[in-house]
């Protein structure tokens, strides 16, 4: 016997050990049966998948068997026969494995397996890859064991901030619906400091403790359990700030020891307390994260807590040093973690309810009477403080996204007066998002500086909350996650950075919200997917809207003349005016302040165009030609300076690209070299696919680009060939194409072209769920569908392609809507594909054949379309006949039918 | 004129114009044959992993040539390698027409792919498995070139392989002689070869093709006639 395959019916007896070798001979192939040995039958019985004794003279009997081949199972059917025999002889036992012969050769060997109730037959080969596939289908399942080391990576290690570990603290107290939570901190010049974070929440009982408090990762705010109870009936139905399951483990960042008293808010309800030391977890890191202990008791009452809640009081803190300074700036932070809202707005807003912060030190109380400045104070409750009631004379712009993202509302307001609002239709991807700006210039930045006793620098810029809690770090000092300021950096003159802004974004709602999600470590924004980026892009927009004002019309000038425009007529040319500062062509609703023109009239009044404007006028009235001369020059060249600085600015912009551009190509230059020698064998099975089916592809369009090279050069190239091919390459540039815009989805990604697919199902789902291909197509689609199931080994390119082709033959014949018929008859499928567009010429309708011909083309096309289309249904074994006018919508129909 | 019969499961029409134009322009003119062998009538459909696929049923393959070709010969046989087949593959079709004696024993196989060095890495990665058994490796490398192609190439204009190839390895004379019988295959010979008489060149086609004693008979016969006539003509 071959070595290897010994070595595999070894392993293969080591996942069973019950299982039967047998090798095949020719003739057995030949004549497709395997005599049932005694060892093959004992096998069958003990496993219960047969008993021939069961089985009579003359008789057939099936089961059914996994083929196991290359790592995949495929069902077959097993015959197990007792033929006729002699009188007194019991027919010797045959077992068959259908399609046997086309999986394996005479001489091999296969392996009869069970387990689970399931037969496998395993033909043993001598592939490198058998033991892998065997193991990874047959192996022994094995499980991940977490090592105690576990908790400094989802402790002090990810909440690696103190202030982030007190938010967490601070949200989960939310979350847990208390309204009041208290920072305390003692002893902080002493050995025994302590930081102790109580709230008068719903508190757990000891089961919530033990499967939610003790359950690393599990989120009951995440499976929609954390409220199962009464509180579902109030209908004040709670937005969770935290969901991971982490959060907890930042007492971890504090300090190492903890202890967790907490009481539910129901009768009868004990104090539960659990003891942990995070160091215990630290000591022995081959030690298993569960089977470390936390010690646990139930208290009769207590004396310490409200009358239900969660306290953690921590301890050995991990940073003993919270001098005064630090504890001013938790207490900023705090300030600046819940979304400062108005009375007015609070109220309106249910879902959040009143919740308050207070930090109390009695050590610093005897400091704190020597201050009256809020800012200067430790102890007390955090403020809710609202941007707005600094009183800053300034301009801002507010931007809402409706809760059904359909609409977009902005409002510019400037010290106190709106100047317009307006309702577009929402072409950003976002939904219930409300983003609050505004513009400091310098005098404003002086009086927060004055009100608030420190500069706005220190504050912060612009703040994200995801319902109602802050997202760290948008908006800290020096923190610039959405690259306001590299933005800024591209055209300095004409863009606003985060120096001179302030306000917040506010994304609210856990459904419509939910692919903005916080990095675990809480630090670091939220993970950079589509939402953020398309969050990132209408932030921009917002952006640019808010210079046309506020930089555009105060430093350049407008440059519409406004004596022509009188107040209540004129109506366009403030419409255009409008127009032009938002940036806007698509205004639903517009509401403009009367005022706008005088207001933007003082705006401008010292932009540079409006001085030399009205020097102009001044001059021309002396009749001073020369001095008239001298402007004219000057405005010429501040039309100049305009133009420069928007081309310096463009070519700053376009040199950073160029200049990365060529950073990215002598990188790439001296990778090159090593990339040449050596080839990468550890490219992925999909991206090897991809380029395999690219290759083909590419094959295909040079060799035909060749054939009529050659064809041109010898002089023998006729029309008709020339079309077919030029055919033929546009259909394989158009598979090209498809591959990389598919590129993303699982199946395309397969080294398969072909693969066996339900025909009906697959085109529906590709229209259906790949509609954003057709981009702005503002098609209907419609399908039916009578018969079986019909599946087909085809090329899915190519069939899109197809698919992709009539769609665009209807859009050209004026269709908005297109329906798809699909019947299975006769062991084939037949498809009718209608559109409701103008129909077919009536010239060909008689004779529609021709319309398939090369040259012929009912559209503006190039008449290379049907045809291709034809050629590569009948590469795919279907066809393509014109089916009508009018027989099913009032457009064309054709008839594709896959035999 | 040779033959060159290409297996795919994608159309080829386009390499072969340009084969049959470039061997022509080198004055060495091939024809080339196109088998699909995803032809919906040569699959069939399992389960695998729980969904339908339709993969290639490789006796109706062999059956389907057998009886197309019965009156072709090759002097060469390519394929592809990959043929998005879950069972089937070049290597093993190879395998599995040298096995039934297709076109027979002698018939050279290319092999193309864009991944030729994946398919040589597999071939090499057998023969080492077994090298170090010097009980089966006799055995195994007797079965190895019994089943194996005569060449892995870059699937990347092949056809230019092709040509270079069928240059360079002269068509075993079986095959031509086996080739010209096919050519007029209802015809007999009367006179000259009286062990043979009353067959079809087409049933002597397939003798050769069988490559028994007898045809090796009839193939040294044939030959020893042919000489004597030419030198007769001479005379």
């Amino acid at each position: 016997m071959d070595k290897i395959i010994q070595e595999n019916i070894e392993l293969l007896r080591k996942l069973f050990p019950d299982g039967v070798p047998i090798q095949l001979t020719k003739t057995m192939l030949e004549k497709s049966t395997i005599d049932a040995s005694k060892n093959i039958r004992d096998f069958l019985v003990k496993h219960s998948l047969f008993d021939f004794e069961d089985l009579a003279k003359g008789e057939t009997e099936y089961i059914n068997c996994q083929l196991f081949h290359e790592g995949s199972l495929f069902e077959r059917k097993v015959s197990l026969v007792r033929p006729n025999a002699k009188p007194n002889r019991p027919g010797d036992p045959r077992i068959w494995i259908y399609n046997l012969n086309k999986n394996v050769r005479g001489l091999d060997w296969i392996y009869l397996a069970s387990r689970d109730d399931t037969f496998y037959v395993i033909p043993i080969n001598t592939d490198s890859k058998f033991k892998t596939q065997i193991e990874s289908v047959f192996g022994e399942q094995l499980n991940y064991v977490v090592s105690s080391g576990l908790k400094n990576l989802i402790g002090k290690q990810l909440i690696t901030d103190e202030f982030v570990a007190i938010f967490e603290l601070v949200k989960n107290s939310f979350d847990a619906h208390a309204t009041e939570v208290k920072i305390i901190f003692r002893g902080l010049k002493t050995q025994n400091a302590t930081i102790i974070i109580q709230d008068n929440g719903k508190g757990m009982s000891f089961d919530e403790l033990k499967n939610k408090w003790l359950f690393v990762g599990y989120s009951a705010k995440k499976d929609g359990t954390e409220d199962n109870d009464y509180r579902h009936e109030l209908g004040v139905k709670r937005i969770y700030a935290g969901a991971k399951g982490v959060g907890r483990f930042s007492c971890d960042r504090l300090g190492n020891k903890l202890k967790l008293t907490t009481k539910k808010d129901e009768s009868n309800s004990k104090t539960e307390v659990l003891y942990t030391d995070w160091e215990s977890f630290e000591e022995n890191p081959k030690a298993r994260f569960e089977e470390i202990g936390v010690r646990h008791e139930t208290l009769a009452e207590n004396k310490e807590l409200f009358s239900h809640g969660t306290r953690l009081e921590i301890t050995n803190l991990e940073d003993s040093v919270w001098p005064r300074n630090k504890l001013l700036e938790l207490k900023l932070s705090l300030e600046k973690l819940i979304l400062p809202e108005s009375e007015e707005e609070k109220l309106k807003d249910k879902k959040r309810a009143g919740f308050s912060i207070y930090i109390e030190v009695k050590d610093e109380e005897a400091i704190d009477k020597k201050n009256t400045d809020y800012y200067k104070i430790v102890n007390g409750p955090i403020r809710n403080f609202i941007f707005d009631s600094l009183g800053l004379r300034t301009a801002s712009i507010e931007v809402s996204i409706s809760e059904d993202g359909e609409q977009i509302s902005t409002i510019l307001n400037d010290k106190g007066d709106d100047i317009y609002r307006i309702t577009e239709k929402n072409k950003y991807d976002l939904k219930n998002i409300r983003f609050k700006l505004y513009h400091l210039n310098q005098s404003a930045k002086l009086v927060f500086s004055r009100r608030m006793g420190f500069p706005i620098m220190r504050y912060g810029h612009v703040f994200v909350y995801k319902n109602g809690f802050r997202i760290y770090p948008f908006g800290d000092y020096e923190e610039d996650h959405f690259a306001v300021d590299i933005r800024k950096s591209h055209k300095e003159f004409s863009r606003i950075g985060t120096r001179s802004l302030s306000g917040k974004i506010e994304i609210n709602g856990d459904f419509e919200n939910i692919k903005f999600i916080e990095s675990t470590s809480r630090d670091a924004g939220f993970l950079e997917n589509n939402s953020y980026k398309e969050l990132k892009n209408c932030y921009f927009d917002i952006l640019t809207r808010f210079e046309k004002y506020v930089v555009e019309v105060v430093k350049w000038g407008n440059k519409i003349e406004f004596k022509d425009i009188e107040q209540g007529e004129r109506k366009e040319e403030i419409l255009e005016l409008i127009s032009e500062i938002t940036g806007s062509d698509s205004i639903k609703k517009l509401w403009y302040n009367d005022k706008i023109v005088d207001i933007l009239a003082l705006k401008q009044e010292d932009s540079a165009n409006t001085l030399l404007l009205n020097l102009q006028k001044a001059a021309e009235k002396t009749g001073q030609k020369e001095l008239v001369q001298d402007i004219n020059l000057a405005q010429k060249r501040l039309f100049e300076l305009e133009k420069i600085t928007e081309q310096a600015e463009n070519i700053a912009e376009e040199a950073k690209v160029t200049v990365k551009e060529a950073r990215q190509a002598l990188e790439f230059e001296q990778q090159k070299n090593k990339y040449l020698l050596s080839t990468d064998k550890n490219i992925s099975d999909d991206v090897r696919g991809m380029l395999h089916n690219f290759k083909i592809v590419t094959e295909r369009i040079n060799a035909n680009i060749q054939i009529l090279t050659d064809k041109v050069k010898g002089g023998n190239l006729n029309n008709n060939e020339l079309l077919e091919r030029l055919g033929t390459i546009r259909f394989s540039v158009e598979k090209a194409y498809k591959m990389s815009r598919l590129m993303t989805k699982a199946d395309f990604r397969s080294k398969q072209e072909k693969v066996t697919i339900e025909v009906a199902n697959y085109i529906t789902e590709y229209i259906n769920e790949y509609n954003t291909l057709f981009e702005d197509r503002k098609l209907k689609f419609e399908f039916n569908r009578i018969g079986a199931p019909f599946f087909r080994k085809v090329s899915l390119l190519d069939l899109s392609v197809i698919i992709d082709n009539l769609i665009s033959n209807s859009e050209k014949k004026e269709a908005n809507k297109i329906r798809i018929d699909f019947r299975t008859k006769d062991n084939s499928l037949e498809m009718i594909f209608s559109d409701n567009g103008i129909g077919l010429n009536p010239e060909y309708v008689q004779n529609s054949d021709i319309i398939f011909d090369l040259g012929v083309t009912d559209t503006d096309g190039s008449g290379i379309g049907l045809n291709t289309v034809s050629n590569v249904l009948k590469d795919n074994y279907a066809s393509i006949v014109f089916y009508g006018n009018g027989q099913i919508l009032k457009g064309a129909s054709f008839l594709i039918n896959f035999k | 004129m040779k033959h060159c019969l290409i297996i795919d499961d994608q159309d080829q029409k386009d390499q072969i114009a340009l084969l049959e134009s470039e061997s022509l322009r080198l004055g060495f003119p091939i024809t080339g044959h196109f088998f699909n062998i995803t032809e919906p009538d040569l699959l069939y459909r399992e389960i695998m992993d729980g969904k339908p696929v339709d993969l290639i049923d490789v006796d109706k393959v062999i059956e389907k040539l057998k009886i197309k070709y019965i009156n072709n010969q090759f002097d060469l046989i390519a394929c592809d390698y990959q043929y998005d087949d879950k069972i089937i593959d070049g290597l093993k079709l190879i395998q599995f027409l040298k096995e039934n004696n297709f076109k027979g024993k002698k018939m050279p196989y290319l092999i193309y792919s864009n991944d030729h060095e994946e398919v040589k890495d597999k071939l090499q990665g057998e023969v080492r498995q077994h090298i170090d058994d010097k009980n089966t490796l006799m055995t195994f490398l007797e079965s190895y070139f019994d089943s194996k192609p005569d060449a892995v190439i870059e699937r990347t204009s092949y056809y230019n392989s092709i040509i270079e190839f069928l240059k360079k390895n002269k068509t075993p004379l079986s095959i031509k002689l086996d080739s010209k019988l096919r050519e007029y295959p209802e015809k007999k010979f009367n006179n000259i070869f009286p062990r043979f008489k009353d067959k079809t060149l087409l049933e002597l086609a397939n003798m050769i093709q069988k490559s028994s004693a007898e045809s090796d008979d009839f193939e040294s016969e044939f030959l020893e006639r042919s000489v004597a006539h030419f030198i007769f003509l001479e005379k």
